[in-house]
């Protein structure tokens, strides 16, 4: 049984994370090649996350409290495949952007629905 | 008055989500998780590998990842990072002005291309950069220093602290960086395992 600081610290979390990994045809020959291997490095990654940051009780012996997560979809990148953990993981499209602050402040903002977020940043509520 | 409520804020929250961890796939891991089946993974579950993270946003620290690099200026590096609204003691320092730079990050609308771009590059400078306030000319090394480096540039103006898993960087301050390493300390150990 998780002890009830873990318990406590997954319910109070919100886990934002950017993905992006468009299909090959967005791009020309020239640079697809190495393009494509960071964008599979990135599928790679996300399936990672998936098994070692939120593992199934299934594989982890823990009861099935996660916190929660909003998977940033960006651009036309393929939903991927969560294996089943579609109930902690929610997914949002989000417009192209390079920078990942503005993926994750709307996230943030997305689910506080107010502008909560100037708190990290000691700035007045707009 | 502003920085009255801004602290009170801080200090009470009243929404019930009070951390915040940021990454994107270009973030392998986590390495720290338990393994599964393990005694650690059956009583943490999957906050094994966030708990040295959350861990460390106290005591003032807004702000905390894996590793601080003094490249350019001091920041957490990336792009890992967890966040809190619950910092406490209040900054020891007044707020600066209220346009920061991570206040205009945040207040900013998202980007909409209109066209896929066709280079991130690109894209920086079509799209994202005109909506920072970066001007014209600014290239993509501005979105490092005003996205990566600024956020902890701010959050340290504001009189907090961030922090990072490194031992060197325990009760880190600026300072450090002129004292101990003015680049980047992941850098070097890639460099010289």
């Amino acid at each position: 049984m998780q002890t009830e600081e873990a318990r406590l610290l997954l319910r109070r979390t919100l886990i934002s994370y950017a993905y992006y990994s468009p299909p090959p045809k967005r791009h020309g020959p020239a640079a697809s090649e190495e393009r494509q291997s960071t964008y599979r490095q990135c599928q790679s990654n996300l399936q990672a996350f998936l098994r070692w940051g939120l593992p199934m009780p299934a594989e982890s012996g823990a009861r099935a409290l996660m916190p929660r997560v909003v998977l940033s979809v960006i651009g036309d990148t393929p939903i991927p495949e969560l294996a089943g953990r579609h109930k902690w993981v929610s997914v949002k499209r989000r417009s192209l952007t390079v920078a990942d602050l503005p993926v994750h402040a709307r996230t943030v903002r997305d689910d506080l629905r107010d502008l909560s977020t100037q708190l990290f940043l000691g700035g007045p509520r707009v | 008055m502003v920085r009255e409520q801004v602290r009170d804020e801080l200090r009470t929250g009243s929404n019930a989500t009070d951390f915040f961890v940021f990454l994107n796939c270009g973030v392998r891991g986590p390495y720290l998780a338990a393994r599964p089946g393990s005694a650690t993974a059956a009583r943490l579950g999957a906050s094994a590998w966030l708990h040295p993270f959350i861990s460390r946003l106290q005591d003032g620290v807004l702000l905390s990842g894996p590793s601080i690099s003094c490249e350019i200026g001091p920041h957490l590096q990336s792009y890992f990072l967890a966040a809190t609204r619950r910092a406490s003691p209040p900054p020891t320092r007044p707020f600066p002005a209220t346009r920061t730079i991570a206040r205009r990050l945040f207040a900013a609308p998202v980007p909409v291309p209109v066209a896929p771009p066709p280079s991130a590059r690109r894209a920086v400078e079509a799209f994202v950069l005109p909506r920072w306030e970066s001007g014209p000319r600014a290239g993509y090394l501005d979105i490092v220093r005003t996205g990566e480096i600024g956020l902890s540039r701010a959050i340290l103006a504001a009189g907090y602290r961030i922090a990072a898993l490194e031992r060197w960087s325990d009760d880190f301050k600026p300072a450090a960086c002129e004292r101990r390493c003015q680049l980047n300390p992941t850098l070097f150990m890639q460099a010289h395992p």
